[in-house]
Formats: C-alpha cells, structure tokens, sequence
C-alpha cells in the first residue's frame, strides 16, 4: 500500500486538482454520497478512509429517516479514489459530482 | 460588468470574486453571481428596458457581463402567447404560452448561452465547450461559431444522428465518447478542472444561469409589467425554475412589478422525476436516479439545482407533477393541434403537467397561468412519428371522397 502523503500534500492537491506525491499521483475528487436510510446506522465514510488510502473531508452532511447525504472530498491516489467511489456504490451509497449530472439535454 | 459586486455560496454565503469558478471551497456549495442592486435601482427603469434592444440583452444591467460586447445571434424576446383555443379546452380563461421554441437554435438554451459566451470572451478564454445530447450542444455550437472561438461539444457516442447535426453544423469538434452518461458527466468534470476552457454549465455556471432569468423578465414585461398567477416550468437541473423565480423578485425588488404572487410548478416525466418526487415526498433533497425517459431534455438524473427549485416552489405554494411517459406525445399533439405550436417533448411535459393542474383545480379558471415552451417539435420528431397518418388515395375526385366519407363535400 502506498505511503499516505503530509497533509500539505492534501492543500496542494486541492489546488492543484492533482499532483504526484512519490509514486502516487495525488488527486482530489469533490462527491455527493447519497445514502438510502438503512446505510445510515453505518459508518461508510470512516469505513472509506480505513478500507482505501484516502483522506475524507465532509463539508456539508444532513441524515434523515429516509435516506442521507454527504458533500465531501475524497483526496489521495487516483486508483484508489476510484476504487473506493467503486466500492461505496457497491454498498448501496449513490455518488456523484458535487456539480450534479453536466451533461444537459 | 458594471453592477456585479462578485460571488456567493448559495450554502454558506462566503464571497468570492467574479472570476471563472463555480463551487465554493469551504462547504462545496454552488456559487450565484452577487449584484449591486442599489446602483441597478438608479440605473434601469422600465422606459429603459423598453428602448433596449429586442432580445435578452435589454436586461443587460441584471445580467453578469454587458451588452456591448454581447455574442447575439438574436435570443430572446420571444412570443407570448394568449391561449384561447388551450384554454378552453383545459376550462383556463387566461392562459398563455412563452414560445422559446423559436429562439435562434429553437430553444431556450440560447438565452443562457449567449451570456455564458460573452462572459468567457470576457474573461478571455479562447475555447467554449459543453457536455449536451441536444439543445445545449446546438446553442453552444452557434455562439461559438459567432464568437470565433474554438468550440467543443461531447456527447455520448449513442446520440441519434439528427441530434448530432444539429450541433455539428455550426462547425464546432463533436466529440463522441464511448461510455455511459457518468462517464461523459466525470470526463468533462475532470477537463474543466485540468484545461484552461469555458465549460458553460460547469466553470461557467453561476454566469450561464443568469440568462435563464431572461424569461422570466419577458414574461412579465409582456404581460404589461407583472408576475402571473402560475408558471409552468419544466425541470431538468431545476436551473431554470430556480432564476425564472429570482428574476421575478429582482423585478419586484426593483420596482419594476408589484409583490410576486406567482406559484411555481414543476413540470417532470415520470422516467426522471427526482425534483417531483422528492418535493411530493416532502423532502428538500433530491435522491439521484437513473433517466428512463422519453423526455430526454429534461433527462437529468442528478440535478444540481433540484434543493434550490423545490425551495423555490415551496416558497411560492407551488407543485409538482410527474407527467406519465404515455402522456408526454398528447401534450405535445394537444398544444399543436389547439394553438399551432410544435414544441419538443419537454413541452410535452409541461402541457398535460397544465392539464394535470387544470383538472385537479390548482389553477382556476380566471387565474392567469403561464407555460413556457422551451424547445422545438422539431428535435423530437420521434416521440409523435405515431401522428403522421396521412390518406393514401389514388389520384382521382371518386377515391378521396370514397376515403374522406363524403366528409368533405362543400
């Protein structure tokens, strides 16, 4: 597994969109996790940033009965980013851009 | 861009300065252009609006970037259009229709565009790019043909031929990516962050939304300086429901129009009724789905402004209505065959949504409701084929009148 980065490294990816940090390639990716409300009693953001090497960052965050969501930022390497935006849907969590769907009609 | 005073998080307000950025850093909320509305308040007036030019750009001082160096190929100012034959038929005495099927590339996207373009110019870009399976992708590619600029359309590799001529015309690179919609919506994501160009709906949105704010001002300037007493509106990101809404009340802020009374509502498709839903479930959020739909302009499974448009309706006692796939194609024949209007299937959407709110009574017959048509029949063919049922006779007197059955003797 590839070494977490400082934390400096994180600000700069921020900045930057993306940076190489020794053998990773340090990107930053901004999502809306959506959570039906059963997933809520689980802890999917600690689980994210203890099963993949990334660093998580909630910004904004509201749970109801229903379902809950979740703006965070997702920063670490790339494949690993990926494969965690994999793995939570994969769990049932709904992730997209902080943006919303860009492509329009 | 005398009257913008900058940008601010629609979340948690903090300012930013009027540059080409669209999220804000601390909360990751959307950013909304700021104006200084005190100094808009000296300068406009309704004689003043009235002398403009008769496109969007005579509300020029609400808008983010001036008129003078305006890429204008004319949108705006279109028909507004009492709807008596509609009406009488829904038991509505004041209905009117806002034709933006007639804009220069036959729909409303123009209006946004046009002022996105100009901005980007302004900001001194020199590559405008969208991500679009229709009208945006049209829009975008004629402004950029009329701003000289390099311009770039992606769409999935699957969009019908005639959605793709209508944009590649223009002379724009149509770029076909081999994927599904999440893959065209994180590729053009990822290049607006890395590539230094004007991505209408993304690095330039808080701009590019202003110019939907456009139609509301003509519907009230049209309907002789005041808000009506019900929009339809149909929602895709929710954006334009949203600005439609806030035009509205900076008219009113301004003095140009008295109190706003308006209720706003949603006009969705069954196939992709995340607003509609959430707002009847009494949410504020909207949950992401997957678009089945054969609305496809309004085909947006995640839409970033649908918290800001289901706010919007609950402030103005509006609703919201999913409009049955089956039923999209009669709004669109209803619409044609009562006021001559061929509008695209997101008016579809929006006719039996009025038909919908007519026979449940939530508008009444003497209140004066607006729907507004926002593209053109002619990009949905598909969805009314079924209509096209001519006669076929032979070419004699005696095999019309043996098909028409004497129906047209006199």
């Amino acid at each position: 597994m590839t070494t977490l980065p400082p934390p400096c490294a994180y600000r700069q990816a921020n900045d930057a969109g993306s940076l190489r940090y020794g053998d990773c390639a340090i990107a930053s990716r901004r999502i809306t996790l959506t959570i039906p409300g059963d997933l809520a009693k689980r802890p999917l953001i600690y689980e994210l940033g203890h099963k993949f090497n990334v660093v998580t960052n909630i910004r904004r965050a509201d749970i109801t009965p229903e379902f809950g969501w979740a703006v965070l930022e997702v920063v670490g390497d790339l494949k690993e980013i990926e494969a965690c935006i994999a793995w939570a849907r994969k769990e049932g969590a709904t992730v997209t851009a902080v943006t919303g769907d860009v492509v329009e009609g | 861009m005398p009257y913008v005073s900058g940008l601010q998080c629609r979340e948690c307000g903090r300012a930013y300065p009027a540059e080409p950025i669209y999220v804000c850093d601390f909360c990751f909320g959307p950013l909304e252009v700021k104006y200084d509305f005190d100094r808009i308040k000296k300068a406009t007036s309704r004689q003043k609006i009235q002398d403009g030019p008769r496109t969007i750009w005579r509300y020029d001082d609400l808008l983010p970037v001036s008129r003078e160096k305006a890429i204008n190929i004319g949108a705006g100012m279109t028909p507004l259009l009492k709807a008596d034959n509609l009406g009488r038929e829904l038991g509505l005495n004041n209905l009117w229709i806002k034709n933006d099927a007639v804009n220069p590339t036959y729909s409303f996207k123009d209006r946004v565009v046009s002022v996105a373009s100009t901005k980007a110019l302004e900001f001194g870009f020199g590559t405008l790019a969208c991500a679009s399976t229709g009208n945006l992708a049209g829009a975008v590619a004629a402004h950029g043909a009329k701003a000289r600029m390099r311009t770039l359309v992606f769409i999935p590799a699957d969009l019908e031929t005639g959605k793709i001529i209508g944009a590649a015309i223009y002379g724009p690179t149509v770029v076909a990516v081999r994927g599904t919609y999440d893959d065209v919506n994180r590729l053009c994501s990822e290049l607006s962050d890395s590539r230094h160009w004007a991505f209408v709906n993304i690095n330039m949105r808080p701009y590019y939304s202003e110019g939907s704010k456009t139609l509301g001002f003509e519907v009230a300037e049209q309907l002789g300086w005041k808000a009506p007493d019900h929009i339809i509106v149909p929602v895709a990101s929710g954006s334009l429901l949203t600005k439609v809404w806030k035009g509205l009340h900076e008219f009113a802020a301004l003095g140009l129009i008295g109190d706003v009374r308006t209720r706003m509502h949603i006009a969705q498709a069954a196939g992709c009724a995340p607003v509609a839903n959430a707002f009847n479930a009494g949410q504020t959020h909207t949950r992401p789905v997957l678009p089945k739909t054969v609305a496809k302009s309004l085909a947006i499974g995640n839409p970033a402004d649908g918290y800001y448009s289901i706010k919007a309706v609950r402030e103005s006692n509006g609703s919201a209505f999913a409009v049955p796939e089956a039923e999209v194609a009669d709004g669109i024949r209803l619409l044609a065959q009562t006021e001559g209007i061929f509008t695209e299937t997101a008016g579809g959407v929006v006719i039996s949504t009025l038909r919908h709110l007519a026979r449940e009574g939530v508008i009444k017959p003497n209140e004066q409701a607006v729907a507004l048509i926002t593209g053109n029949g002619l990009k949905t063919q598909e969805a009314v084929v079924k209509y096209a049922v001519p006669l076929h006779i032979d070419p004699t007197v005696e095999s019309f009148d043996a098909q028409v059955n004497g129906k047209f003797k006199d």
